[in-house]
């Protein structure tokens, strides 16, 4: 199955009222910028594999498909822990063990960069970012996987979203295997003229770079227009979204509002009170 | 007489930043269970005309409207798009720009959905409008794994839910393989003739609206140049050529050879035209044969398996000539595209044992980079490619890449072999879609490989743009691999053919042995050019092909 499309299956998930289903997000929005610590982190992404499971969503495949993406996002994590070397930066590990330098970078005093290390901390800190990005993206494809186009509309109309505002989930929502398709188009016709990223030049490289990113936004812009047109020649926007589908708050709606907006308080309570989810 | 449902005079619709109007003077009336056909060379006003039909412009379009355009009674100006929706649907050009849901249901219920009608409603007219463009198998399927002409059914689905008087399409088939537009338009017929919907198509293709459509209306520079009678209008043969847009091919014969009667469609063409004089075509000479001397390409064994699982080659065996021009031909998903990437190394065979060789070069070992001098690919849309200021810069980038000592200098030398140094300092990204793809042509031959793929050349070009082009292309002296779905530009330009279906080579000899199989043509949904089939029923011994050829046989010089 794709990554980010509907999958229109028939399972308890599905058939959930879409208000439930940005419940689901939101609720994970909040818990997941909570936490940054390994394990209540990982917590948080083993209940999203296993709801994702429930609605045969297949968590495994995602990441397997966004591999270089989350070791781009670790990477980037490392370099932003290399300043996580002061004690009072961590509240539940040995400060002794979280401040253990691994590898000095720079020494205090260098231009700009100041003291950089990485150290035990950081590393964690680092590790827990990456599982929180990868549960992030998760989340959302779960979300896009068991939510019909129709029931956004009507679920973004119902909550007062502006029409522009759910133009722009809408055409997300499509651009993004169109834009993909065209990348790949583009990348092969400029190969074949002799275009490569290799240069150590800097100003070769820019000028390597727009053979790809000027195509590529003038077709981005086409299809976005293309889009829109498409979408206002079928009276989007002419008042509020109705839906055909049967949508009513069934006793399992209550029961996931109740315990996702209590996981979320639940979690910031924690959070606040006991420190749980901090470093 | 059938009520007016489209009243449009126009004065003029300037497009905000453009320094003259794109239509200009525009008096149109069109009555219900027309169909009517605009036609004209791309930049007529054709698209124009039909976005002011449903209020796109004024209300959408950054575009002044000065006049008058009453869709059913209403006028567009005072009436908003999603009102007007219900009076016109229109269908664009490529499928995939038009469709947004995730299903082929939530696509229909789309429209009906904005509509904020009723639940049971919405479902009666997604069911109806399922099956009335024959969709009903694919309620649950993503719209991206249907075929080109059934996303293109697709799209005339969504519009039809909205249960509009008036479909109006832009150039709906441009896209499509033969299949495809098969399909479309027998879709677009059900609904003018079973439902009398009125239809307003854009379009260059005369030759598949002719037995379809009551009414022509000829477009040039944003003005109606002719309107009437389908059939009187399309017997002006004059000035749609004029205009670069080819009438159907019995047309222009009958025109070339003085009947008083143009017919335009096959069947009637079969009965007015007189027997010929020659029953088989002249001898066509073969001014490339000197060329052909060995072979560029050999493919042998050669199998692709995408990751996603797809079987796109199964086996294929392909030879061309050193200096041919080969036509590669099949529908969509047939294969083409995945055996040419295999010539330029983008693509790599999934068995060890393919043989892909281009001029002696081992392909399945050789990177793109160290390819492209001896073999490159012209893709079909040239703004993938196009990015610089000027068009020299355009040229140079392929040698500049590669390390040529002077590639400005052979930029500019190239455009001076094709006639066209002036445009060197001008901005390649404005030009008209005729340039822009011979740009995007020459940014390859710049780099002067020995073979060249030619992803669909002629697509969306007018007919005298074409022919220029794949003149302009054949003086580079180079062997063409071309795939197309034209089996004019086949019959006229190549010199042999191959067939796929389904991954594998069904037929592959000279173009003029493939196009003389109709039955194997048919069974890939392809059609041998309309003049050969009119030849062949008039009991033609060799039907000609073209019709300069045609001509010949009617009028002396046939063997």
């Amino acid at each position: 199955m794709p990554f980010l499309r509907y999958a229109p299956l028939d399972t308890f998930i599905h058939r959930l009222h879409p208000f439930s289903k940005f419940v689901f997000l939101f609720s994970y929005m909040v818990i997941l910028s909570v936490f940054y610590e390994p394990v209540t982190v990982a917590i948080a992404l083993l209940s999203v594999v296993i709801i994702g499971a429930l609605a045969k969503f297949n968590s495994f495949r995602t990441v397997r498909t966004l591999a270089s993406p989350l070791f781009m996002i670790f990477v980037l994590s490392i370099i932003n822990s290399l300043w996580m070397y002061k004690p009072e930066m961590y509240v539940n590990l040995p400060k002794d063990l979280a401040t253990t330098v691994l590898v000095e970078l720079t020494s205090e005093g260098t231009p700009i960069l100041g003291r950089t290390a990485i150290t035990v901390g950081g590393v964690i800190y680092a590790f827990a970012l990456s599982i929180r990005a990868l549960a992030g993206v998760l989340v959302f494809s779960l979300f896009v996987h068991v939510t019909p186009m129709s029931e956004i509309l009507y679920g973004l109309g119902s909550i007062g979203v502006p029409k522009i505002g759910v133009f722009i989930f809408m055409a997300t929502y499509r651009l993004f295997p169109l834009f993909l398709r065209d990348i790949n188009t583009i990348i092969e016709a400029q190969t074949l003229r002799g275009w490569k990223l290799d240069s150590r030049n800097p100003m070769k490289q820019a000028g390597q770079y727009m053979a790809m990113t000027i195509p590529a936004f003038r077709e981005l812009t086409v299809v976005s227009e293309n889009l829109g047109l498409a979408a206002e020649s079928r009276a989007f926007g002419a008042g509020k979204f109705s839906t055909y589908r049967d949508i009513s708050v069934k006793p399992l709606d209550y029961l996931a509002i109740v315990l996702l907006i209590g996981a979320a308080a639940g979690s910031v309570f924690i959070y606040s009170v006991y420190h749980i989810g901090m470093l | 007489m059938p009520a007016e449902v489209i009243r449009a005079s126009i004065d003029f619709v300037t497009y905000t930043g453009a320094d003259h109007p794109s239509l200009s003077s525009i008096d149109l009336s069109v009555r219900k269970g027309d169909f009517l056909v605009i036609t004209g060379p791309p930049g007529a006003g054709k698209s124009t005309l039909l976005m002011t039909l449903n209020g796109i412009i004024p209300h959408y379009a950054r575009a002044k409207l000065e006049g008058s355009v009453r869709v059913g009674g209403v006028e567009t100006k005072s009436a908003g798009i999603p009102e007007l929706a219900k009076t016109v649907g229109l269908v664009l050009e490529d499928p995939d720009q038009q469709l947004l849901a995730p299903t082929v249901e939530e696509e229909i219920a789309f429209g009906p959905i904005n509509l904020g009608l009723e639940k049971g409603d919405i479902r009666e007219r997604v069911r109806w409008a399922l099956e009335v463009c024959r969709l009903e198998r694919y309620a649950q399927v993503d719209p991206s794994e249907l075929s080109g002409g059934m996303r293109q059914a697709l799209a005339v689905a969504a519009v039809l839910a909205m249960k509009p008087e008036i479909i109006a399409l832009d150039e709906p088939t441009a896209l499509l393989d033969p299949l495809g537009s098969s399909q479309l338009m027998s879709t677009v017929s059900e609904l003018n003739k079973d439902l009398d919907m009125t239809v307003v198509m854009a379009t260059q293709n005369l030759e598949s609206v002719a037995e379809l459509a009551n009414r022509l209306a000829v477009m040039d520079s944003g003005r109606i140049s002719s309107i009437g009678d389908f059939g009187e209008t399309v017997s002006k043969v004059d000035l749609l050529e004029s205009l670069g847009v080819n009438p159907p091919q019995v047309a222009r014969l009958a025109r070339k050879i003085g009947l008083s009667y143009i017919p335009f469609t096959l069947s009637e063409a079969v009965k007015r035209f007189p027997v010929p004089s020659h029953s088989r075509r002249p001898r066509k000479p073969d001014v490339y044969a000197s060329q052909r001397d060995g072979s560029a390409i050999v493919v042998r064994n050669l199998h692709h398996v995408y990751e996603n699982g797809i079987e796109a080659l199964k086996g294929v065996d392909l030879t061309v000539s050193k200096g041919e021009v080969h036509a590669l031909i099949g529908q969509n998903g047939s294969g083409k595209t995945t055996l040419a990437k295999h010539l330029v190394g983008l693509l790599r065979p999934s068995n060890q044992d393919a043989v892909v060789n281009v001029l002696g070069i081992d392909v399945t070992s050789t990177k793109p980079a160290d390819l492209i001098r001896t073999v490159n690919y012209s893709f079909q849309n040239p703004d993938h490619q196009i990015f610089s200021p000027t068009v020299l810069d355009e040229l140079s980038f392929g040698p500049r890449n590669m390390g040529f000592p002077d590639p400005e200098g052979t930029a500019r030398s190239l455009l001076t072999r094709f006639g066209i140094e002036h445009l060197a300092d001008s901005d390649p990204r404005s030009q008209d879609r005729y340039t822009k793809r011979l740009i995007g042509v020459l940014s390859v031959l710049t780099l002067d490989p020995k073979v060249l793929v030619l992803d669909e050349p002629t697509n969306g070009l007018d007919a005298k743009s074409a022919a220029s082009l794949m003149d302009l292309i054949l003086k580079a002296g180079v062997t063409v691999l071309l795939i197309t779905h034209d089996m004019e530009l086949v019959a006229t330009y190549s010199h042999a053919a191959t067939v796929l279906r389904d991954g594998r080579i069904i037929k592959s000899g000279t173009s003029r042995e493939v196009l003389s199989d109709v039955e194997l043509l048919k069974s890939t949904w392809l059609e041998p050019p309309q003049v050969f089939r009119l030849m062949k029923s008039l009991g033609a011994d060799e039907p000609a092909f073209t019709v300069e050829e045609a001509q010949t046989m009617f009028q002396g010089g046939g063997a």
